[in-house]
């Protein structure tokens, strides 16, 4: 497609663009490239216009951001809320202590849940279905449900330990595969992994793997894709989480901590404007590891010697 | 895709053949090691989840007070059930508007976001910023973002005198239809009303569906990404068309990301804020007290959604083809 695209604009060829633009095929091609974009550009506008309204808001200064005739180009162009906002939220610390933690559960829940999706994916074993059945149970009770249990437990964990307020909590839900809505990533798993062709794992246990090792060299490698997505939501709803961040890890310097002590200082209004500006602040980074990591999303591992 | 057809088959009658041998088979013996694997998630189950899932199922039968002495309980059977059903007159028709949101939602939020995962998955200019783009509504919807708006209009709420200023703060609903009034164009064309009308609703509701589709399209999109590209190699070899591409390869390889986004969608969308029973529920647990009743609650809705998915996945699962 590119190169014959290339071709055209060095050398213009009036039989090659007539059959480009006169063929069937050639504007069926056309005509679907222009809907798509106007799709895509419709739905980009839409998700993106109350976001952008956002961070222009951001750099606004406060009579601005009061002024509704104020709205796409700052009258009194600021950095001020910026600074302020990212001063409150003690942004040294917390930005990298969120994203090394957030990055730390991530990492935590794709193999977790990458060697639960396996175990249920190719194992038929005793109680199996049972398991998976609770595994999407655990995706049906919305988190309110279990917070309070969940509460008393790390407050009294085994052995009497006081886990509330400290970076414990989240790091053991991620191990037990209970973190937030890990009943996902585990059918995410599972279903990948069924869909695996079977030849690749008969050809690993002939060259004598075991079912660690064929999972570690074979079968994570051909899903990459998958664990990328994965890891990237994940990162993000950690990232984002107040629902048990808030609760159960007070006094944390994560982000979203830090963020539920934003105040307008002395004058209380404000507080309008500065969460804004701190909800803006703390999506940045998360799209800014998306962008990198979805070019990790790439196409599967050559296997067609093997599917047949 | 016959020769699968035939190896599936085969395995099939292999595994239906009664094995008597006592002792442990080879192939059992590997399926040992399955418990392995889900040994972080069975520990977490028994120690963390099923504890809380008995005490809620525990607390629908009685009748919970919590005060200073800890948590007190009165056993009353089905009454916490009877009154759900028949004395409570709010509960009846929120559950109905989520059932009926929930139908709807799903099969417009699994359709879009399969279609839009194909769009994105094509090559063109800007891909990876319209990715981005789509990331968006994963980060948005939940968490930080939203806590953020709600601590806004509850400080609005106080202050009832700043609804100016916030209305520029908070996330409109702006959709295609205010760009363009698109239902008006095809009714003008000669559609007929309720066709027109029902595509004006999605269209309004745009940001909603977009909002609810981001988990959906990413897995999609790396499903389709997982398709290894010589098979439409050999399909083209064979003188396939891109329809057929399409209904032969790509659709059959994402039938069972398709089970993930369809059981993901029917929770999600059962339990969107729009429909307010996860509200309901939680007002007559914590502002209402009644910790039985809003147990009983949540009992009722996972029942209807766990019928609901068995039925849907039951469905399905007979046209899911996996590849082993």
């Amino acid at each position: 497609m590119t190169k014959t695209k290339t071709k055209i604009k060095n050398e213009f060829n009036f039989k090659r663009w007539a059959r480009k633009w006169f063929s069937l095929h050639g504007m069926m091609s056309i005509g679907w490239k222009i809907v798509r974009a106007i799709i895509l550009i419709g739905c980009c506008y839409t998700i993106i216009y109350p976001f952008l309204l956002k961070t222009i808001d951001a750099f606004k200064s406060f009579e601005d951001y009061l002024d509704p005739a104020v709205k796409y180009i700052p009258k009194y162009f600021t950095l001020a809320n910026i600074k302020n906002v990212l001063s409150q939220l003690s942004w040294q610390k917390s930005f990298p202590v969120t994203f090394l933690y957030s990055a730390l559960i991530a990492g935590l829940q794709v193999l977790v849940c990458g060697l639960a999706g396996y175990g249920f994916g190719r194992f038929k074993f005793r109680g199996s279905k049972i398991i998976f059945a609770l595994v999407i149970m655990e995706l049906l009770v919305p988190p309110q449900t279990l917070i309070i249990p969940l509460f008393l437990r790390f407050r009294f964990f085994y052995g009497g330990a006081n886990l509330i307020g400290t970076y414990w909590p989240i790091i053991i839900m991620a191990l037990t595969g209970m973190g937030i809505r890990n009943g996902l990533y585990i059918f995410m798993f599972r279903q990948t992994f069924r869909n695996m062709p079977k030849e690749l794992e008969e050809a690993a246990l002939i060259d004598g793997c075991s079912a660690f090792k064929t999972f570690f060299r074979v079968m994570l490698p051909n899903s990459v894709s998958m664990m990328v997505t994965v890891f990237l939501i994940s990162f993000a709803w950690q990232w984002t989480d107040t629902t048990f961040t808030q609760r159960f890890q007070r006094g944390t310097s994560l982000l979203a901590n830090m963020i539920s002590n934003v105040d307008g200082g002395e004058e209380e209004v404000m507080v309008l404007q500065y969460n804004n500006t701190a909800a803006v602040l703390c999506v940045l980074p998360i799209m800014l590891v998306y962008l990198i990591g979805q070019k990790f999303i790439i196409q599967g591992v050559e296997r067609s010697g093997i599917t047949g | 895709m016959a020769k699968e057809q035939k190896a599936t088959n085969s395995k099939e009658t292999k595994a239906a053949r009664p094995q008597k041998k006592k002792g442990m088979m080879l192939s059992d013996r590997k399926n040992m090691a399955g418990y392995i694997f889900v040994l972080p998630v069975l520990i977490g189950m028994l120690f963390i989840f099923l504890p809380a899932l008995v005490n809620s199922l525990v607390y629908a039968f009685n009748n919970v007070s919590i005060d200073f002495g800890g948590v007190k309980m009165e056993y009353v059977g089905l009454k916490n059930f009877y009154d759900a059903f028949l004395t409570d007159a709010n509960f009846i028709p929120v559950f109905i508007s989520g059932i009926r949101g929930m139908f709807f939602d799903s099969a417009v939020i699994i359709l879009f976001s399969f279609f839009m995962s194909n769009v994105l998955n094509q090559k063109f200019a800007g891909r990876g910023i319209c990715r981005v783009i789509f990331f968006l509504p994963v980060v948005l919807s939940m968490g930080i973002v939203a806590d953020m708006e709600d601590a806004n209009e509850m400080f609005n709420a106080m202050n009832g005198s700043l609804e100016e200023a916030s209305a520029t703060g908070t996330f409109d609903q702006i959709g295609f239809s205010t760009l363009f009034n698109v239902a008006g164009l095809l009714q003008l064309m000669g559609l007929p009303a309720s066709l027109t009308n029902m595509i004006g609703t999605v269209l309004t509701n745009m940001y909603g569906i977009l909002n609810a589709s981001g988990v959906q399209i990413l897995i999609f999109l790396s499903a389709l990404q997982a398709i290894s590209p010589s098979v439409f190699e050999a399909a083209k070899m064979e003188g396939a068309t891109k329809w057929e591409e399409f209904w032969k390869i790509t659709f059959p390889m994402l039938t069972p990301s398709l089970l993930v986004c369809v059981v993901y969608t029917v929770i999600s969308t059962f339990t969107n804020p729009v429909y307010g029973i996860m509200e309901y529920i939680e007002a007559q647990g914590f502002s209402g007290a009644k910790y039985g009743y809003a147990s009983a609650l949540s009992w009722i809705y996972f029942v209807v959604v766990i019928v609901v998915l068995g039925l849907v996945t039951g469905i399905l699962s007979k046209r899911v083809t996996y590849l082993d």
